[in-house]
């Protein structure tokens, strides 16, 4: 792993690629030229100043192909990208709900040098994320655990090479093109009323724009992570090798359909649109196989023997199995080359959805390792992060008949009392040990402080020199992650109304603070046997009254007359860690 | 940075008492819209745009270059209209740093009257 990481560092710093100039980056500004636009491509950004009745035209769509080639928007070939991952987690703070089914799992990735030509200057610049990443999306429905990454992780994926409609990022920000004491984004923004002195058909002028190219969503993805593992489906502790873990979807949720994607002339019409539920995937994972490399793990000195290659479906029951073929590519750094044979059918049927394992090691392998076991006991919730007063008042309504309120009255024959609004309870955890990603259980309830127990472990095999990552993504649910996930704004405006529409739509998750903690060699935080930890996150929301300070609070209005002072640290994570061998 | 916001939304809204609306101009609270979120205000300018919404409507209100957007449980008012609204801004980002979106500010009304 050390040495895998050395060399790729080796080359990353060789090639310079901490500090590519953007000039090497394709143009954000391209995300919005006349030619992307043609035929319902392309972004369209907002005012310098704008109001909440513009900000439609920023999910107009909210991701456009960034080279449609011979196709019109929204269709578009995909693309493959390759790196290494620097961060793995869900949207912690929600996304736009009317175009998502559920939250998007983020990846983070340092592009290979030779992928860099998917980069934009917007990934690079002041508005980007690190200089050389591309972020990675898929929502988490159509996206299983035992794929996604951690961190150092080999990253393959393929998927729809898009900008990022939502996050123009104007800066530096452009000047009318005449009275260019007046600055602007968009030549609306040189005219009257924002600019009484411009003198008509003065147009924006040098607006640097910093659109990412992101690839959102993927279809197909090959995660490859160098530590000690056994050959078995579930991650459990061995010997140096590689765990390759494949998952192919054609599902990508809001980002992938076509009914999402489809610029409208007038965004005014996304408020009466509906493409729920969906049924346009773009992607078609059969037009190609799925091919990637496997790094191997540092090869023993001396040894002069082919790899041990184990292949384990994880493909969903009753979906066709595809055929994966590899082949070994020996030298300096070795490889396994493979294939997902994605345009053969299997007993007569194309596959779809399907999951593969591949652990690939040296036989007889005689580096020692560690082993050790960590077991998530209880998560213990400190603030809920839930405010004294909903953000949106409680209401029922029939779920075809939406102006009825079934409070007073049974709703008409084959229509459901719908609650919306009101208190929404609920967390969201996500816990990783090097990559293993699980889910936190017992969390849809919380409204108060509460320790619920956990039943998660680990398995973890760590050979000399590798580290020990624990790290959670989470969040505290808010109304719109709770009630407006893979609903139209149609139907939004139709169940809640304008007014309690927006309040839920605003009353986004909080943060309940960060935990990302690394243990190193030799004892990998066991204490050379076991040792239990009770750790705290830290930063995020939420605190106590500045007088009253049993009080637990989350903003200002939940302390009558006093301050909520935000300390964060909204949980505590009991756990040991235990050393096998 | 967070936590300052909060400070300033506290001094915010010790001063204006949270019990009577405090008149503010639409510039002030564009320029810093986190000082005023939560903070229940006054504001006075012309409808730019009305959409009505059911029995509801959202309205922009502009004073000089700046403009607000106003969410009401009422009906659209007409464009033109020189109007006073009182209301509880609110501000909100979507999405995590740093590619967080962050929303202009808007107030929910709880009154409105011609202006004078």
């Amino acid at each position: 792993m050390a040495r895998y990481l050395s060399i790729a560092l080796l080359v990353l710093a060789v090639c310079g690629f901490g500090s590519i100039p953007r000039s090497l980056a394709l143009d954000s500004n391209d995300a919005v030229s006349p030619a992307t636009q043609a035929g319902g491509g392309g972004c369209y950004p907002v005012s310098i100043a704008p109001n909440l009745l513009d900000m439609l035209v920023l999910i107009n769509p909210e991701w456009a192909a960034l080279d449609v080639g011979a196709h019109s928007p929204p269709v578009s070939d995909p693309v493959t990208i390759h790196g290494v991952v620097s961060l793995s987690k869900i949207n912690e703070a929600g996304d736009f709900p009317s175009d998502h089914v559920t939250d998007d799992q983020n990846t983070f990735v340092d592009v290979d040098p030779a992928d860099m030509g998917l980069v934009a200057t917007g990934n690079v610049g002041p508005e980007g994320v690190e200089a050389g990443q591309i972020e990675l999306e898929w929502e988490i429905s159509s996206y299983p655990l035992f794929a996604w990454a951690g961190k150092g992780d080999r990253y393959t994926g393929t998927g729809r090479w898009i900008w990022d409609c939502g996050h123009p990022g104007a800066d530096p920000a452009g000047t009318c093109s005449t009275t260019a004491s007046q600055a602007c984004v968009i030549d609306a923004d040189c005219a009257p009323p924002l600019c009484p002195a411009c003198a008509a058909g003065e147009t924006c002028v040098g607006v640097t724009f910093n659109y990412h190219s992101e690839v959102h969503p993927l279809q197909a993805v090959a995660i490859s992570r160098i530590h000690g593992y056994r050959t078995s489906r579930r991650v459990r502790g061995g010997g140096p090798a590689t765990r390759t873990d494949v998952w192919i979807n054609p599902d990508g949720g809001g980002a992938g359909d076509v009914c999402s994607l489809t610029h409208q002339a007038n965004p005014a019409a996304l408020l009466i649109l509906d493409c729920f539920p969906l049924s346009e995937p773009l992607a078609d994972v059969n037009a190609s196989d799925f091919a990637f490399d496997i790094p191997m793990p540092p090869k023993p000195t001396g040894f002069m023997t082919r790899p041990i290659i184990t292949i384990m479906d994880r493909t969903p029951k009753g979906l066709p199995r595809a055929r994966v073929t590899t082949t070994f590519v020996d030298g300096p750094n070795p490889i396994v080359h493979a294939v997902v044979h994605m345009t053969a059918p299997v007993q007569g049927q194309l596959p779809s959805q399907v999951g593969k394992t591949i652990i690939t090691r040296w036989r007889a392998d005689p580096t020692p390792f560690r082993r050790v076991r960590v077991a998530i006991t209880a998560i213990e919730i400190l603030n809920p992060l839930k405010a004294l007063t909903p953000a949106s008042p409680l209401k029922r309504r029939c779920s075809i008949t939406t102006t009825q309120d079934c409070s007073a009255s049974a709703c008409p024959a084959g229509e459901t009392c719908l609650t919306i609004g009101g208190p929404t309870p609920g967390w969201q955890v996500f816990l990783e040990a090097n990559g293993d990603w699980r889910e936190l259980t017992g969390l849809g309830a919380v409204d108060a402080p509460v320790t619920i127990p956990q039943a998660v472990t680990f398995d973890a095999g760590l050979p000399p020199g590798d580290t020990l990552h624990l790290h959670a993504s989470g969040k505290s649910l808010g109304c719109l992650e709770s009630q407006l996930y893979g609903t139209s704004l149609a139907r939004d405006l139709a169940l809640y109304g304008l007014t309690d529409g927006a309040l839920c739509l605003a009353d986004t998750s909080k943060d309940i603070g960060s935990f990302d903690l690394t243990y190193d060699d030799p004892d990998f935080g066991s204490g050379g046997s076991s040792r239990s930890y009770v750790t705290q996150s830290i930063g995020g929301d939420g605190g106590h009254c500045s007088v009253t300070t049993g009080q637990l609070c989350l903003n200002n209005a939940d302390c009558p007359d006093e301050a909520c002072v935000v300390t964060g640290g909204a949980f505590k994570l009991h756990y040991t860690i235990t050393k096998l061998r | 940075m967070h936590r300052q916001f909060i400070w300033i939304a506290v001094v915010a809204s010790l001063a204006f008492g949270g019990r009577r609306a405090a008149a503010v101009t639409i510039g002030d609270l564009i320029a810093d819209p986190e000082a005023y979120d939560g903070a229940v205000v006054t504001v006075t300018g012309e409808v730019a745009k009305s959409l009505p919404v059911g029995a509801e409507s959202g309205f922009n209100l502009r004073e000089g270059t700046a403009t607000i957007t106003i969410v009401s449980r009422g009906s659209a008012p007409t464009v033109g209209a020189h109007l006073t609204v009182t209301g509880k801004v609110r501000v909100f980002s979507e999405g995590d740093e740093p590619e967080a979106t962050q929303f202009p500010p808007f107030m929910f009304e709880t009154s409105r009257a011609p202006a004078p």
